[in-house]
């Protein structure tokens, strides 16, 4: 009779330490799919597109966008919800920490970082004979089209 | 003389019947990797469009964990710009350290009118993840075009083939 108790008794605490188990890693699992990093570095220039695959939210809720790090140059954070320019915020050339949040209808947000000035007319611009296409020509970097070194952190 | 001869016919049949299991072998090869080279070509291909309702920049976001191989990337564009625009690739690596971290940015002119350009190609690897971003040098106010941008990974078919 004895004996019977105690197996009983080693079952549930064993089926209790595996539910709490379980729910643990499902929490840590959750709580990863929910925070996305993305790092650029001080080459990264004029302009650069992050998104997170599969970034579809069910209903509208808030993301919170965490930019860190250092601008070179004056740019500017963009969100795009598909083709509408959704949000903007000017990125100030020094240290950068700033969390933003943002106002998510419920369809995939993708975030642009731009440097202030385009430099279309860029000199060394010169055609690149060996991709033989039309109207497309191959423009040299500048140092003003540098956007700086920063990590974004995405939670939803 | 009548023994040669049944030699003779019981080797032209094995050699026949080697013969046609190795054609059968080679065709069933030849339908395996084209398809193989179908599925991956597909799973490789990544495309985004740039309409009327775009204003100032549009582009695509590729992660490495999305791509199946790498050894190249080949891109198309396709269409028509309303106003003088850039194209922008950056190649990015993920490293979590400074020395780790690098990225590789080619910027292109795509002038007011009709653009065809196809299989523009870079090296890339596995482990980069690729920003593709069309930037219009106006201002927002204005549309920026319609053009179809394909990009796509892995050596072509010809590559495999002939290279």
């Amino acid at each position: 009779m004895k004996s019977v108790l105690y197996t009983k008794n080693v079952i549930a605490i064993g089926f209790l330490l595996a539910l709490v188990f379980t729910s643990c890693s499902n929490q840590k699992e959750d709580k990863s799919r929910d925070t996305y990093h993305f790092f650029a570095n001080p080459l990264a220039s004029t302009a650069m597109v992050f998104s997170v695959p599969e970034y579809h939210v069910e209903s509208p809720q808030t993301t919170k966008l965490t930019i860190r790090g250092e601008i070179i140059n004056e740019s500017r954070l963009l969100v795009k919800r598909e083709h509408i320019n959704e949000w903007s915020a000017k990125l100030p050339k020094g240290l950068i920490d700033t969390t933003f949040s943002i106002s998510n209808p419920g369809e995939a947000l993708s975030f642009y970082v731009l440097t202030g000035n385009s430099q279309l007319s860029a000199p060394g611009g010169q055609v690149m004979a060996d991709h033989a296409s039309e109207g497309i020509t191959y423009l040299a970097g500048t140092s003003s089209d540098r956007i700086g070194v920063f990590e974004i952190i995405v939670k939803r | 003389m009548k023994r040669i001869n049944k030699f003779l016919l019981l080797f032209i049949k094995l050699i026949g019947v080697i013969v046609l299991i190795l054609l059968t072998g080679i065709t069933a090869a030849a339908i395996f990797f084209a398809g193989r080279f179908a599925l991956d070509n597909a799973q490789n291909t990544y495309s985004f469009r740039l309409s009327e309702q775009d204003r100032l920049v549009q582009g695509i976001y590729i992660p490495s964990k999305q791509r199946k191989s790498t050894d190249k990337i080949r891109i198309s564009i396709e269409g028509e710009t309303h106003q003088d625009c850039q194209f922008i690739l950056t190649t990015l690596n993920p490293g979590h350290t400074d020395k780790e971290q690098y990225a590789f940015t080619r910027k292109f002119l795509l002038p007011k009118g009709t653009v065809s350009a196809r299989n523009i190609s870079y090296d890339s690897y596995n482990d980069e993840n690729v920003s593709i971003v069309i930037r219009a040098a106006e201002n927002e106010q204005n549309p920026m075009g319609n053009l179809k941008v394909t990009v796509k990974y892995g050596a072509s078919l010809f590559d495999l083939l002939f290279l």
